[in-house]
């Protein structure tokens, strides 16, 4: 029988929806995939499953909102804060050991401009901003299980919200490109969170 | 108490659960819909009409065995309740009753 695309399945089991609703929808994709596969061929089929787990999408959602307790609400508040901290902990633990090296190797003042709000390459910006975003969501897909790309999402969103307000309360000139970096923070963490539901892909069968 | 009300879609799921009885499952109800609406309806919509319709009480469900093949799989089944053939009747008779008196087929507005 044809195996469904794990990164498809994973992420559809990864959003929450209650194990009955997740699990009929899973298996009917999984069946209509067999039968595709026999009639279209493989990649036919593997084009199909794709686009119809993208529709079936805010379906599964929508049953996670609707299964939605107080509990639930404050475990996700829980998870985000928490791996928040988590990953500004590694961050600044990194820096300081890259600092460190640095200093040592008599080379600190090619890090000095780091510290600095202007004047760090754009490139470097998001390529830093996005490692952390996609360690930030792998965080939080670890710490929930059930639902790890609902967990880096919301992760994201908050994240992004608390840089959105800091840029406005700090800075009076804002770059353009730092209202892009709520972006690249929101696709980081979901793809951290993808790639820690893809790790557990095999749990949920 | 007054009896939920049915939507467009959700008349559709419950007819089309009635008219396959016992291969009332989720791959079928959707193929069958499909085909008698001409639209591709997700599996996700079909499965959020099916539970609507399970949560007012029109349809109930029940899990089988997973089925005697290689990498067989268990499916849910579904079927009316009274309820949802009583809402069915209902909206049958509703029908019937607002296109009462249109003789001649509805034709086009012409462009």
């Amino acid at each position: 029988m044809t195996q469904p695309p794990r990164l498809a399945e994973a992420f559809l089991a990864s959003l929450g929806a209650q194990p009955e609703f997740r699990d009929a929808v899973l298996d009917d994709l999984a069946e209509e995939l067999a039968l595709r596969t026999q009639w279209d061929g493989v990649r036919a089929a593997r084009r199909w499953y794709y686009r119809e787990a993208i529709r079936s999408t805010p379906y599964l959602l929508r049953d996670w909102v609707r299964g939605l307790r107080l509990r639930d609400v404050s475990r996700l508040a829980g998870v985000v804060l928490t791996s928040y901290v988590f990953m500004t902990m590694i961050a600044l633990t990194v820096l300081t050991i890259a600092r460190s090296v640095m200093g040592t190797a008599g080379l600190s003042t090619g890090l000095q401009w780091l510290g600095q709000r202007h004047g760090i390459p754009l490139a470097l910006t998001f390529a830093l901003g996005s490692c952390a975003a996609v360690l930030g969501g792998y965080i939080a897909g670890w710490l929930h299980a059930r639902a790890p790309i609902v967990a880096a999402l919301a992760l994201g969103a908050v994240w992004s919200l608390v840089g959105l307000v800091a840029i406005a309360a700090v800075e009076s000139t804002v770059p353009p490109h730092a209202y892009l970096m709520p972006l690249v923070v929101v696709i980081g963490t979901m793809t951290g969170g993808a790639l820690r539901a893809r790790g557990t892909a095999a749990h949920w069968r | 108490m007054k009896t939920p009300s049915l939507g467009a879609l959700e008349l559709t799921v419950l007819l089309a659960v009635a008219r396959l009885g016992e291969e009332a499952y989720g791959l079928a109800i959707r193929r069958d819909v499909s085909a008698r609406t001409e639209r591709d309806y997700s599996v996700g919509a079909v499965y959020a009409t099916l539970q609507r319709l399970e949560d007012k009480g029109f349809l109930r469900s029940r899990t089988t065995d997973p089925l005697p093949v290689r990498g067989g799989r268990a499916r849910r089944l579904f079927e009316p309740t009274a309820a949802g053939r009583r809402a069915l009747r209902e909206a049958q008779r509703v029908a019937t009753s607002v296109w009462a008196g249109v003789g001649r087929p509805i034709r086009p507005e012409p462009i």
